[in-house]
């Protein structure tokens, strides 16, 4: 598959903004004042969010994971209610109710990140019905890991989604980690992609840090979703740089791993293959990180001018 | 008012009055399409609204109230069923974190209008795993209404007015219930959800049901009408939210309060009830508030401890007469 | 079951009550709440209704005049039933059902309600939310009350059976054995313990008042003895004038009652009620008078001087929490005197509206036992007779009462001129076993404070 050099400058851009906004997060939480709860960072798995959501339209729907920071924005959330929310702040996006774990930017087609491993599964499952029920010709992207894959939910949802034939595309990130467990707790397989012919669909597995590889794969499976095929499974394998949550010491990681991995950074490779390739000069390189960094630095005043919830809030909304 | 219609037909009826009405309502679960129902209660839905709208599943609770839940999200009004309402444990995750949670969590973002019907099935011997009624599980979940139609009226009108609202609705169905006939009214009716139903008036005590309950709450009230006795018969219809000014007003009058429901007592509606009104009508009760439920045990298929197990008009009786000195 | 009607209590120290008319007749079906027959008693003409639905058997007829509690007629539930009361077989009572053994009172007066509960001292009454609200509002002292719900509770059909068919009489423990030792008719004795309890004192003053000539009791001349003459004239005794009487000798025979007068300028209060008197009225819908402010500032000072405020007891100087001020009215056969209560807590305002509906009451003969009980200390207004001063007799078993005089314009010295200013006399008769003279004028000395500078009452 051939990709132009806008769609390139695109994943590129989506990966720094990811990047840039996981970064800057970390520093602002780990300074103690501003953030509360948890968070759950999401540094080295941005090719798998830039490159799935680059295949995606604004009415294309998603589900995320608790580290589903990286895939909102790679889908195009505005960063301001994000940074609100994160900082517990009324113009966040869920009001300041949700945090980093239940994000929601339904206008741009996120529809939800779970703080329970696996349910976002049945989630997506019901909208790709919607879709379909509606003939809207959309797809419905759910992220998950192999800690989830273990879940009733997962297959429960696979097995659902193949029977029901619904255009649901269930995009596995192995990070070999789940909390604290290596992946061969969780799966008996290696690959995950084994599992989707057992459903009656097809699955791929590639690598999770190629940001093109990401784009071209993903964009197969949206093209069979949209033919109404039924679900389709990709699976990319990645690392997270960071632990499972900030503060996460990582004792489970054996020595050098993350060195190892940190050579596979998929927005540093792809930095140097734009580059090389002079799809961008060093420059054009700067100009994206700079405009990335302005919209993060712009987040961040917003979310910190935003008031508080008054207390009101915990009693509005219970019912439509 | 047409020929009488059963209390299962009664929610068929609605279900393909609203599907008619709102091309956004269809029915999920298992058994539901093609079969029509374990019980009937769908059936024809499939012929007259074709496979897109009457879907049959997998057996995957979790996942067809979770569907519910995303499709709902998306704009569609799904109406499920769990077929017996023990297996509705298998759907708690997706009725209390997410369906219950949603619409808050995400700052109104999306609206979750969604029915789940679950059906009760105590009296027939089916048992530990088949006979349970869990409303109190769900009453205490907020963002999630739960109503327990008692008549074939106002299962219709229940049905009705769950699929319109736009918030998760869980409707409780007894089977018990389903041969009960009654005339319908003429037209397009609702039963509004959160609003109790003074079935009898009275002045001698307040008697509050629910679902099934209100048949063996009839026959109470017919037997203490023989010893003078009259009752003010109240039935809940919704679960909550709770209509409890109707029963304050109630309590005000008669002084004296007795709560029925076929699930066991502890932790039960029966306690929120009680609770509730002693907190707020304490100088109008002349005697404790009192409660008519199961024991603090497991249903047995056995016919004898089944019964035993079962509140009925007898122990009602028994009940209002301790109360009334 | 029939339900007995019987001559209810309503008042603290009343002890017999006359019928002076049935308003429903022998055999009549009756409905709950119409009214069964009128009761004159010491201090108020009373209607009683009925307390359940029935037929009526009268078993004691007009002009009689029966002992509190006594049985008076029934109501039967059904033909049946009648017939058997009429025939004078007493149906079970539906109101009775006594839980615990009666005390010893049996010498008293035959009291047919439910017997005392034998409850130990300080013990707790077990009693639902319900039934205590119903004794509040019926001023019923709720330990009286016996109990038949489960475990001895006392439910709401206990209390209004015992507002139907009366109470027993209230002593204490030491007064109820003297009574039965002494073989005394309870129902004679006044009772001045709290709450309105015979004690110990009483019997022993009423016993004393048996033997001795007839110094505190007027010896009743019987008609017949009295020398008429042509044109005179002999009115008959009504229950309230004999009452009136007694109590009248008794307060002076019992109080050592001195007498304090203070001559007030009204200017003041006077200006503060024109200024009043239209939102008064517009807004609150009540006609503000110069006795709600001196009711008022009254209360305001007993608050100042709670040495006002009390009662003489054999075991110490009573001293009340409440200040429920006693409004002396004149009425068609004599006078009553209904209570505000908590009138220092009360807006001038608030007691316009209260005084204004006593008055009312009072007019119409239907002032009940919660509107004449529980009074602390009275006020007697003659203003509107142009009486310049008077001294009033205390009102038993209360230690003062104020005599308020009209508002007379005279010429009064101010700084060293003399003017004309509008002047009214307070005269405070008060008991001095308990009140002193200086506590007196201390009192009377706040009292004129207040009225000179109103703005007190919410200054301070």
């Amino acid at each position: 598959m051939k990709i132009s050099k806008d769609i390139k400058i695109d994943l590129f851009t989506r990966m720094v903004k990811v990047r840039t906004f996981e970064d800057d997060t970390n520093k602002i939480f780990m300074a103690g004042k501003e953030m509360p709860g948890f968070l759950h960072l999401s540094q080295g798995e941005d090719a798998m969010a830039a490159g799935t959501c680059a295949n995606l339209e604004i009415n294309d729907a998603i589900y995320t994971t608790h580290r589903g920071h990286g895939c909102i924005i790679a889908k195009g959330a505005d960063l301001k209610p994000m940074m609100a929310e994160l900082f517990g702040r009324i113009d966040g996006c869920c009001k300041g109710r949700a945090g980093s774990m239940h994000f929601a930017d339904v206008k741009t087609g996120c529809m939800g990140s779970n703080g329970v491993v696996g349910e976002g599964m049945r989630l997506a499952v019901g909208t790709a019905f919607a879709q379909k029920y509606n003939k809207t010709n959309n797809v419905t992207a759910v992220f998950f890991g192999e800690g989830a894959s273990g879940t009733g939910s997962f297959h429960e949802s696979f097995n659902m989604a193949a029977t029901l034939k619904l255009p649901v595309i269930f995009v596995c990130s192995i990070n070999l980690y789940a909390q604290m467990t290596h992946k061969s707790v969780h799966i008996a397989i290696e690959d995950m992609a084994e599992r989707a012919a057992g459903y009656g669909a097809p699955g791929v597995t590639f690598d999770g840090n190629d940001v093109e590889v990401v784009y071209e794969e993903v964009a197969k499976a949206v093209k069979h979703c949209r033919a109404g095929k039924g679900p389709y499974l990709v699976e990319g394998k990645t690392y997270r740089h960071y632990g499972h949550y900030i503060g996460d010491p990582c004792n489970y990681r054996p020595a050098g791993e993350l060195e190892e991995w940190m050579k596979k950074d998929p927005v540093v490779l792809y930095e140097k293959k734009l580059l090389k390739e002079g799809v961008l000069d060093a420059k054009g390189v700067q100009q994206v990180k700079d405009e990335c960094k302005r919209l993060v630095d712009e987040a961040v005043e917003y979310a910190r001018k935003s008031p508080q919830p008054d207390i009101e809030e915990l009693y509005v909304d219970i019912f439509a | 008012m047409g020929k009488p219609v059963m209390f299962q037909w009664a929610i068929n009826h609605a279900i393909a009055e609203e599907m008619r009405r709102d091309p956004t309502v269809f029915i999920i679960g298992e058994d539901v399409g093609k079969p029509g129902g374990p019980f009937g209660v769908t059936r024809g839905l499939l012929d007259e609204f074709g496979p897109e709208r009457a879907v049959d599943t997998p057996i995957s609770e979790g996942t067809i109230v979770g569907m519910c839940a995303g499709a709902a999200a998306a704009g569609l009004r799904p109406v499920a069923e769990i077929m017996f309402m023990n297996f509705i444990t298998l759907c708690v995750e997706e009725l209390y974190n997410q369906a219950s949670k949603m619409h808050w969590m995400f700052g109104a973002q999306v609206k979750l209008p969604m029915v789940v019907r679950a059906m009760t099935a105590g009296g027939y011997g089916a048992g530990p795993h088949h006979s349970s009624s869990l409303e109190g599980w769900f009453a205490s979940m907020p963002g999630l209404k739960v109503v327990m139609p008692s008549t074939p009226v106002n299962a219709k009108g229940l049905m009705k007015a769950a699929i319109r609202d736009d918030n998760p609705v869980l409707y409780i169905e007894p089977l018990s219930s389903y041969k009960l006939k009654a005339e319908m009214p003429e037209g397009d009716f609702i039963t509004p959800i959160g609003k109790c139903e003074i079935v009898k008036e009275g002045s001698d005590i307040t008697i509050v049901t629910v679902g099934r309950m209100l048949q063996e709450s009839l026959k109470a009230v017919d037997q203490l009408a023989k010893d003078g006795v009259k009752p003010e018969l109240i039935d809940l219809l919704t679960v909550s939210p709770l209509d409890m000014d109707t029963i304050y007003t109630s309590v005000k009058k008669t002084h004296r309060l007795v709560i029925i429901h076929e699930a066991k007592e502890t932790m039960g509606i029966g306690a929120e009830i009680a609770a509730l009104v002693q907190e707020k009508a304490f100088d109008w009760l002349d005697a404790p508030v009192a409660r008519v439920a199961a024991p603090f045990t497991h249903i047995a298929f056995q016919p004898k401890l089944e019964q035993h197990y079962m509140p009925d008009a007898g122990k009602l009786v028994a009940k209002v007469k301790t109360m009334l000195g | 079951m029939a339900i007995e009607i019987t001559m209810p209590k309503l008042g603290l120290t009343m002890e017999t009550g006359k019928i002076t008319e049935w308003k429903k007749k022998e055999g009549d079906q009756v409905k709950k709440g119409e009214i069964l027959l009128v009761v004159e008693t010491e201090k108020i003409t009373y209607e009683v209704e009925a307390p359940g639905d029935g037929i009526l058997h009268i078993v004691v007829p007009v002009e009689g005049e029966v002992p509190v509690a006594e049985l008076i007629g029934y109501l039967a539930a059904d033909k049946a039933e009648y017939d058997k009361v009429a025939a004078g077989g007493a149906a079970p009572a539906a109101a009775t059902a006594p839980a615990a053994a009666a005390p010893v009172a049996a010498a008293a007066a035959p009291a047919k309600a439910a017997a005392a509960p034998a409850r130990a001292p300080g013990e707790r009454v077990k009693s639902s939310p319900f039934a205590r609200k119903l004794a509040d509002e019926a001023g019923i002292d709720i330990a009286l009350v016996a109990g038949t719900g489960p475990e001895g509770r006392v439910v709401a059909k206990d209390v209004e059976a015992f507002k139907e068919s009366g109470p027993r009489i209230r002593m204490t423990p030491v007064a109820e054995k003297m009574v039965a030792d002494l073989k005394l008719d309870a129902a004679q004795i006044t009772g001045t313990g709290p709450g309105g309890k015979i004690t110990k004192e009483d019997i022993e003053q009423f016993a004393a008042r048996q033997k001795a000539p007839a110094t505190a009791a007027p010896a009743e001349k019987k008609t017949g003895e009295v020398k008429m003459e042509e044109g005179d004239k002999l009115v008959k005794l009504t229950s309230m004038r004999k009452v009136i009487a007694r109590k009248m000798l008794e307060s002076c025979n019992q109080a050592a009652q001195a007498y304090m007068t203070n001559s007030i300028d009204a200017t003041l209060i006077q200006e503060f009620r024109e200024k009043i008197l239209k939102t008064a009225e517009k807004k609150h819908g009540v006609r503000v008078t110069i006795t709600d402010f001196v009711i008022k500032i009254t209360a305001m000072a007993i608050e100042r001087h709670p040495v006002i405020n009390t009662r003489w007891t054999a075991d110490g100087i009573l001293f009340l929490k409440n200040i429920n001020v006693g409004m002396a009215m004149a009425i068609k056969d004599g006078l009553v005197v209904p209570v505000i209560h908590n009138a220092n807590k009360k807006s001038i305002i608030q007691i316009a509206k209260d005084r204004t509906a006593l008055i009312d009451k009072g007019r119409n003969g239907k002032l009940g036992p919660a509107e004449m009980t529980g009074g602390t200390f009275t006020v007697s207004a003659m203003g509107m007779f142009g009486t310049e001063l008077f001294s009033a007799i205390i009102n038993q078993p209360e230690n003062a009462i104020l005599g308020v005089g009209a508002i007379i314009d005279k010429p009064v010295v101010v700084n060293k001129q003399i003017v004309i200013k509008p002047m009214m006399n307070l005269t405070l008769t008060y008991d001095h076993r308990t009140i002193d003279g200086a506590d007196a004028g201390r009192f009377l000395q706040t009292l004129k404070e207040l009225h000179d500078d109103p703005m007190l009452i919410l200054a301070e």
